[in-house]
């Protein structure tokens, strides 16, 4: 078996911070996304029921390596990088395309994700590498159990906690969810480390250029959220007959207005309030 | 007249009493010598500096008998008979060497005896036998009918058969002298007083013939001698070999054995810790052969004491018994080398995992073991090779995982450090007095942040010039290090290492004893050499110097203090008189645990146990919590965040612990301050 898990390096949206003098982010730590984690973590344990190699690839720049060194110290088998100076700003739609091309001469029974990534969080490579590779996929992935023949039977994730579970079949792409498992530690110098210290990232370069798909979305700027202010109320302040109405919401809300009068002359009041909000 | 020279059955007495002496030499040589080649299957000898410090600590321990003295307690007398036992039995080496082995096995024994010397002489064996009689008579009552719980587990037949030999020696001795007086022989005639215990037996004599006297004299000399023999074969066979190994294993121990932890060599080693008997040191081996198994460090085990399943004796001897065990099959190979398969994993099948890591590195049977022993470095060798391997406690593991990605244990993201604490970051290029290291439960902790906060201001009052690292610090290694992950440990304390190099400062105020130890002790094993000092030295100094005052005596705290001793400061760096003389500043009375100072009992964070998973047996926390309600006080004062954390959680656990204040010497301080 052949599993390839994706990785991506993002900036650690714990750390970043939005600069509102430059307008620019500041506290830039380039580290692994933190759901993949999870999926590297998955792939590692397929592999030891199952026997076969886990393939870490990260379509990302230079700083791409330090991330997919760490998987071949955590365990994996091999660390491709695929990258090319054009792919700077390259959406999921082209970065679909550069893995599905790298991978090309490599071939898989598995492809791991993480169902969304913790910076642009589109929650889109799995079904656009789904796509690319006409295979099936399923995202959000809660749990997994391993079925005879190349079969799997996946659990997924929905809103509000409920649970949807799959059956496929092997050629497949998932979105791995967070909590899925506990990913491993391995320690500095022990036998895992030392052997992933043997590996070398392999660096494939594809030049988006001679590639079949385009970009299909430019990414234009970015925005701090808007500071929010604060509604809330102290609660503490507040009398027993009050937090009564708040339970009952009728707290904090503002004054409610009956329009009265004909059906023409009611809706000509409420058009009246609204135009005079709207100024 | 010496049996010696007699014929029995036509045999000559000389050539009986040579072959069984050499017969019994011989014995013990050839389990001495495979013992030692078992030794030497060990890694070499480890660091071996300054000996003539060495020697006088073992001949300090040995000869003056410290290894008993320094245990010695009320609670526990026992050492007092090891001390007769052991001066007895120096006493009694000079005597055989001199008048058996040289006076009656060369024949000359009227040469060697006909002097004032052997008069002299006499009279000290009169004194120091009855002396050993007693102390072994008390062994056996002690052992057999009081069975003390030190010795729990352990009261098998061996040591019977030793204190039974203890008790023959000088008994043999006694009648063989008493004989000799009742004959007329030497010493009589050579002072005026004859030794009294001998010639008091010796009346028990009187009335029968001198033939039968001469022969209960030759009876009980060759029964004397036969023990004699018989003991220093057993020495090789059983825990007796302490009298060879142990003053060798004193005199192989590091000055002070707690404090640091032996490096590892990533570069030289590529499975580091010790997964076979071949890969602990010599002196770790020789630490087993030394083992007397006298059970002080099981007794003083807090792990032990609250139902876990680590006991440091058997260990120790769990490692000395595997190692008789594959010994063989190891020589048979090439020692060292990797043929040498020993078969059964010394870390998770000799030692089980749950042993090793119930240690929270306490070092109370470092501290207490009288042959110099150092179980936390042979337990941390284990807990090394379990994480090359990559096994751990899931509690210990996740601690490790957050060490390595946010630099403290607790999960929280690393950007967080040090928030809200309100001291000011130390800026490069300014000269600061100290550079306050908050360690990671100030850092983190709201609760324990005042205590940091507390000191801050006492720093302020004082006038210092001081400033924390803010998110630049990170965690210092403490547990990482004593929970085996040696690479983790190495990666931070070279970061911060480099970090601190960075800033201008006199010297390091650390809030928590493990920082300061780690600091002070370890990281100069990587080029970090700072000044480092624990909060309550500097509050004690500063009060000392006028540097701050308290508030007028009259209003001294009527409230009744008692101080926990953190293992960290008290046992590893024999800082116990400073808090008590901040407390004894502020409080009316400040009482003491039963067990305080270096024998102070763990609170149960030590070592990575604080974020251990649930593990059998009771807290050690609320032991100890119990152990100070006990002493009703309204205070309960500490100097050290991980006691501060568990006693927190005691107190919980306990319902409110009977009312007690749980403080930090430091918010004491800073709420009497002038």
């Amino acid at each position: 078996m052949r599993i390839v898990v994706c990785l991506k390096l993002i900036a650690d949206p714990d750390i970043i911070e939005f600069n509102i003098n430059t307008e620019e982010l500041d506290n830039i730590h380039l580290v692994l996304d933190p759901i993949d984690r999870y999926a590297l973590e998955e792939g590692l344990a397929l592999r030891e029921k199952w026997s076969g190699e886990v393939i870490a690839v990260s379509v990302a720049p230079g700083a791409g390596d330090d991330i997919l060194r760490n998987a071949l110290l955590y365990g994996a088998d091999r660390a491709i990088r695929l990258w090319h100076n054009d792919l700077q700003d390259a959406d999921t739609w082209l970065v679909s395309q550069v893995i599905r091309k790298g991978l090309d001469n490599i071939g898989f029974d598995l492809i791991l994700c993480g169902t969304r990534s913790g910076d642009s969080s589109s929650g889109l490579m799995v079904s656009a590498l789904a796509h690319r590779l006409n295979i099936a996929s399923v995202t959000g992935i809660i749990d997994l159990e391993v079925g005879s023949d190349r079969k799997l039977i996946v659990h997924k994730k929905l809103p509000k906690g409920e649970r949807e579970t799959y059956s496929l079949e092997l050629p497949a792409v998932l979105g791995i969810e967070e909590g899925i498992n506990e990913p491993r530690y391995v320690a500095p110098f022990s036998k895992t480390f030392r052997e992933g210290m043997k590996r070398e990232v392999e660096f494939r370069a594809v030049i988006p250029g001679g590639l079949k798909g385009k970009q299909l979305t430019t990414n234009l700027r970015f925005t701090q959220s808007r500071p929010r202010v604060k509604t809330g109320i102290d609660i503490s302040a507040l009398s027993m007959q009050e937090r009564l109405k708040m339970m009952r919401g009728e707290l904090g809300r503002e004054k409610e207005e009956l329009f009265e009068g004909p059906p023409e002359e009611a809706a000509s009041k409420i058009l009246a309030v609204l135009r005079e909000a709207l100024k | 007249m010496s049996p010696v020279s007699l014929t029995y059955w036509g045999i000559p007495g000389y050539a009986i009493f040579w072959v069984l002496s050499l017969i019994a030499l011989v014995l013990f040589l050839l389990r001495a010598y495979r013992l030692w080649r078992y030794l030497r299957l060990g890694s070499g000898w480890g660091i071996f500096t300054s000996l003539p410090g060495r020697l006088l600590t073992a001949l300090f321990h040995v000869v003056a008998q410290w290894c008993q003295f320094k245990t010695l307690s009320r609670r526990d007398l026992s050492g007092l008979g090891h001390v007769l036992m052991a001066w007895g039995f120096f006493i009694f080496a000079v005597y055989y060497l001199l008048f058996i082995i040289i006076g009656a096995g060369f024949g000359i024994p009227e040469t060697i005896k006909n002097n004032s010397f052997f008069f002299y002489y006499s009279w000290v064996m009169d004194i120091a036998a009855p002396l050993v009689i007693l102390a072994a008579l008390w062994g056996i009552i002690r052992r057999y009918i009081i069975r003390p719980p030190r010795l729990r587990g352990e009261l098998n037949i061996e040591a019977l058969v030793i204190l039974i030999t203890v008790l023959i020696h000088p008994v043999t001795h006694l009648f063989k002298e008493a004989t000799s007086i009742a004959l007329g022989e030497l010493p009589v005639g050579l002072g005026s007083s004859l030794p009294v215990v001998s010639s008091a037996l010796s009346n028990l004599f009187t009335g029968n013939t001198l033939s039968s006297i001469q022969n209960a004299g030759i009876g009980f000399f060759w029964a004397h001698w036969g023990v004699v023999l018989f003991v220093l074969v057993y020495i090789a066979y059983s825990r007796y070999l302490h009298i060879v190994a142990a003053p060798f294993n004193i005199l192989l121990s590091p000055p002070h054995p707690l404090g640091a932890l032996k490096p590892v060599d990533f570069e030289a080693t590529e499975a580091f810790g010790a997964g076979s008997v071949t890969e602990l040191t010599r002196k770790q081996l020789l630490e087993c052969y030394s083992c007397v198994i006298c059970g002080r460090c099981q007794d003083a085990c807090p792990a032990y004491a609250t139902g876990k399943t680590l006991n440091p004796r058997k260990v120790v001897q769990d490692i000395k018994g595997h190692l008789l065990q594959v010994g063989p099959g190891l020589l048979g190979k090439k020692p060292g080398g990797p043929a040498s398969n020993p078969g059964t994993a010394l870390a998770g099948e000799v030692i089980a995992n749950d042993e090793m890591w119930a240690c929270t590195t306490c070092g109370a049977c470092v501290d207490i073991c009288p042959v110099c022993n150092d179980q936390i470095g042979m337990i941390t060798e284990l807990k090394r090779r379990l994480v090359y391997e990559g096994i751990y406690d899931n509690g210990h593991k996740r601690a490790l995982q957050r060490v390595a990605q946010d630099f403290n244990p607790w999960g929280i993201r690393w950007n967080n450090r040090a928030k809200n604490v309100g001291i000011d970051e130390a800026i490069e290029g300014e000269e600061y007095d100290c550079i306050y290291w908050l360690g990671c439960v100030a850092a983190f902790d709201e609760r324990v942040r005042e205590a940091a906060q507390a000191t801050a201001k006492i720093l302020k009052a004082a006038g210092l010039k001081f400033a924390m690292l803010g998110t630049r610090e990170k965690c210092c290694g403490d547990f990482v290090r004593r929970l085996g992950d040696e690479g983790l440990f190495q990666g931070l304390a070279i970061d911060n290492i480099k970090m601190l190099h960075n800033y201008n400062f006199d010297f390091i105020l650390t809030h928590c004893p493990h920082c300061f130890n780690t600091i002070k002790n370890e990281y100069p094993q990587f080029g970090g050499d700072f000044k480092v000092v624990h909060h309550t030295q500097l509050i004690i100094d500063l009060l000392n110097k006028g540097k701050i005052r308290l508030q007028e005596s009259s209003q001294k705290s009527y409230e009744k203090v008692i101080y926990h001793d953190p293992c960290y400061l008290a046992r590893y760096n024999n800082i116990h008189k400073e808090p008590r003389q901040v407390l004894g500043k502020i409080f009316d009375e400040v009482v003491e645990f039963p067990r305080n100072r270096n024998n102070s009992f763990c609170c149960g964070g030590g070592g990575g146990n604080a974020w251990k998973e649930q593990e059998a047996g009771d807290k050690m926390s609320v032991a100890r919590l119990e152990e100070a309600m006990r002493a009703s006080p309204q205070v309960l004062a500490t100097a050290c965040p991980f006691c501060f954390l568990m006693f927190q959680e005691a107190i919980q656990i306990k319902g409110n612990g009977d009312g007690i204040n749980l403080r930090d010497i430091a918010e004491i301080v800073e709420r009497y301050l002038y």
